[in-house]
């Protein structure tokens, strides 16, 4: 079997996201970029909550983050708290590859979706359950949402200004970095079920908690071994003293950072401080960390970020300006790797809607970002008559008793 | 049928050539916790004396202890002639090389995509690099830190009015190698399961950040206005999402912006039936009042009365842990989160367990990241049959 060059990895295959807000959503986005065919089933009532959230309620159409969240997908309507509607999601279930959702583990058990009934019905059935402490453990039924992750799984005791409190960064983290390793694991089991004679699905267990805490590796082991609970250091880092950020004389501000001998020098090079005996090499600069930390302030205080720019490149060091959105969607690099993609608004607006292009390129099957979020139950007539033969009467009183 | 695999990656051959103090080397281990042969190839000589005190125990990058558990480790110029002609008689017998060593290095050393897939048509060549195979910043660096902040992520981190922050973690590197693992999955599965040939991933190290941040560009281009940093007062100050110290000095943060989360928040810290908080709009019009009985609150009580009220009402909340309350977290201890593995040089050795949990093939921690070089008379005897006294000339000749 061969396959036609810029086919769709995923192409084909089925994913129902059960899920809300946002690490749920944003996991089957991505598995929409490279082609499945993403259904994303909401409440009639209410919606995904993440349409109406504070803050973005009166914009033409509500909620911008979630465009993002939910391209490349295709949305119907069920309330999977009827009993109707089990019956329909079972025969949904029945003929797709995946089911992703976020809710806490009673809340689909509750409704009859517990992974003994869906692997009965599908035993190929992927269903990826990402509550937020997990499955399993007795914090199972907490709730967490994006700062929550941040905060139990360690990260945000290491975030923040030296010797101030902690700081939760502005942005969903802990669903977010949940969601890029629910779609890791979802397409090695689908490895494993068609190419590693699996032959089956499974059931994956993926706390919204779990990934900032496994990929802080450096936490658990030097606790174990030296007794020492790494801290937040504002901008700098515990293991260089060569990285922080500086504003510029322009007031944009400078990230930058050396962790190898190398990149010591090309850094200490950019800073004009290579004769300094002060500076030019770690074990000094540990000694003299204050004053670097001084030195290299008034050193990009003096400068502005075009100036900075072209010393940094010129000497080989790492550095970058700290980016707003506004920096970013006029930046000709993000231009050019096609990092913002423009679509056409669904629901009709003249305005086309952007948003950020798919991540990576893959040479013989790149993805493609399908569509701008549809409205709510949008292809409900093409889903449900496509898939399950429920024709337009059927859904007209599916419709009428609130079940779709 | 053939037998099914025990492991996921089982039988996928994975050469990785991400540098030890990047991010990205979470792609190799997370491939390898799920049963591939992940080869970590280091420059003979290479990795200098680690860095900073903190992260080292006699002389042992303790980070990397857990960033190369389940590789074996081989050393290997790349650049020498015999170097290059073992390098690819690896690449003839391996699945997939991941690489961040930067652009053009490995087509300066005879190792460009067209000579590997030559070797190799079923290769899959992941391509990590600072800014991506092209565009106008290619030749430009960066790091981890520097990739949090141009993904847009330090913009969003810190106090209003202040500089930016940004964590201990290297965020862009991480969400990077995740990424680059997930695409390694997408191009086997092409390869394997559609009838696919082996191809190449392009991936600059900040996109997959950048890509994740919701408010980057959409709310930009609607609005017109750019995210900015709030410290925990987010959505112009809004109090019920927040973070308060305790009166024991630790941290508690509590996230209600839902209905459902809003009443359990109020509920949790006894503020029900107080009329300046009865529901949302409200409470934003008071939220000078909410954010300061919060914090008094807070701090009146210990992070165990704290977490025992929340956990009453299942609000949405969590201690800021750090190591030691989350080695000791009777949760993670039950999530088996928390495993102790043997190690030749630092004994036995705790460090974060399996995420996530697969049902059918659950993946191990066998070993923790070893010193370059380690496999090699292993790896070499094992894939390319040469002795010990080949090895030997190879060594002297610092080949390997």
């Amino acid at each position: 079997m061969t396959t036609q060059s810029n086919q769709q990895v995923l192409e084909r295959y089925r994913v129902l996201d059960v899920g809300h807000v946002l690490a749920g959503p944003m996991t089957s986005s991505m598995l929409g970029d490279f082609g499945a065919d993403v259904i994303h089933i909401e409440s009639p009532e209410t919606g995904d909550f993440m349409r109406t959230v504070a803050g973005t309620a009166g914009q033409p159409r509500a909620s911008r983050g979630y465009d993002l969240i939910n391209r490349s997908k295709r949305n119907i309507t069920l309330d999977l708290r009827k009993e109707k509607a089990r019956d329909i999601f079972h025969r949904l279930v029945a003929v797709s590859d995946v089911v992703t959702e976020n809710f806490r583990p009673y809340v689909m058990d509750r409704w009859g979706h517990d992974w003994e009934r869906l692997r009965r019905i599908n035993p190929r059935l992927i269903y990826c359950r990402m509550a937020g402490f997990g499955q399993t453990g007795p914090y199972r039924h907490r709730r967490a949402y994006g700062m929550i992750g941040e905060a139990f799984s360690g990260w945000s005791w290491t975030n923040g200004y030296t010797d101030g409190p902690v700081i939760h960064s502005g942005f969903s983290l802990g669903d977010t970095t949940e969601s890029i390793w629910a779609a890791t694991a979802i397409v090695a089991a689908l490895y494993w079920r068609d190419a590693q004679g699996g032959g089956e699905g499974m059931l994956i267990d993926q706390g919204l908690i779990d990934p900032n805490f496994r990929a802080m590796e450096q936490q658990i082991i030097i606790y174990d071994q030296t007794g020492v609970s790494i801290a937040r250091d504002g901008s700098q880092h515990e293991a260089t003293p060569y990285a922080d950020i500086c504003q510029t004389k322009d007031g944009r501000y400078f990230s930058f950072s050396a962790f190898t001998q190398e990149a010591i020098r090309n850094l200490v090079q950019a800073l004009g401080l290579s004769d300094d005996s002060r500076f030019n090499n770690l074990d000094a600069c540990l000694q003299h960390r204050e004053e670097f930390n001084q030195t290299a302030a008034t050193w990009f205080g003096e400068r502005s970020l075009d100036e900075v720019i072209e010393v940094f490149e010129k000497q080989g060091a790492n550095g970058m300006p700290v980016m707003s959105a506004e920096n970013l969607y006029h930046d000709p690099h993000i231009k050019a790797r096609e990092m913002v993609v423009s679509l056409p608004d669904p629901e009709g607006g003249d305005k086309p809607i952007e948003m950020q292009g798919v991540v990576p390129k893959l040479s013989e099957t790149p993805g493609k970002v399908g569509n701008a979020s549809h409205p709510i139950g949008g292809h409900n007539e093409e889903v449900y008559g496509e898939l399950l033969g429920i024709n337009r009467d059927e859904l007209a009183d599916l419709m009428a008793e609130g079940v779709i | 049928m053939p037998q099914p695999k025990q492991q996921i990656f089982e039988g996928v051959r994975v050469l990785d050539l991400v540098s030890r103090e990047s991010g990205a080397t979470i792609a190799g281990a997370y491939l390898a916790d799920f049963g591939a042969d992940v080869i970590k190839i280091d420059k003979p000589g290479e990795p200098g004396p680690a860095l900073d005190a903190h992260y080292v125990k006699n002389g042992i990058d303790l980070q990397y202890k857990v960033k190369g558990r389940n590789k074996r480790h081989i050393t290997l110029d790349l650049s020498k002639p015999q170097g290059v002609d073992l390098f690819h008689k690896l690449v003839a017998d391996s699945d997939v090389v991941v690489e961040n060593l930067g652009l053009g290095v490995m087509e300066g050393w005879g190792h460009d995509w067209e000579t590997l897939r030559s070797l190799n048509p079923r290769l899959i060549f992941v391509r990590l690099s600072d800014y991506g195979q092209d565009g106008p910043y290619k030749n430009r660096r960066l790091d981890g830190f520097a990739g949090d902040a141009f993904a847009g992520f330090c913009q969003v981190d810190g106090e209003r009015d202040a500089t930016p922050v940004d964590s201990q973690m290297d965020m862009a590197g991480h969400v990077a190698g995740m990424w680059a693992a997930m695409s390694i999955g997408l191009a086997l599965y092409w390869r394997d399961a559609r009838g696919g040939v082996g191809q190449v991933v392009d991936m600059a190290l900040y996109e997959p950040l950048y890509r994740l941040i919701q408010t980057n560009i959409t709310p930009y281009t609607s609005s017109g206005k750019a995210d900015m940093r709030y410290g925990n007062r987010r959505d112009n100050g809004i109090p019920w999402v927040d973070s308060h110290e305790t009166k024991d000095g630790r941290h508690y943060s509590y996230s209600g912006a839902t209905r459902a989360t809003y009443r359990d928040t109020q509920l949790a810290m006894g503020m029900f039936r107080d009329p300046r908080f009865k529901d949302l709009p409200t409470a934003f019009v008071n939220r000078e009042a909410f954010h300061d009985y919060a914090a008094a609150w807070t701090k009146e009580r210990t992070i165990e009365e704290v977490d025992e009220a929340f956990f009453a009402f299942e609000g949405a909340s969590a201690p800021c842990n750090n190591a030691e309350d989350l080695i000791n977290d009777p949760h993670e201890l039950a999530r088996e989160h928390i495993v102790t593995v043997d190690d030749p040089d630092l004994g036995p050795v705790r460090m974060q367990g399996l995420v996530p949990k697969f049902s059918r093939t659950p993946g191990k921690v066998r070993w923790a990241g070893e010193q370059p070089g380690t496999r090699n008379a292993e790896v070499y005897g094992e894939l390319l049959g040469l002795t010990a006294k080949e090895l030997d000339e190879l060594r002297a000749a610092d080949v390997i």
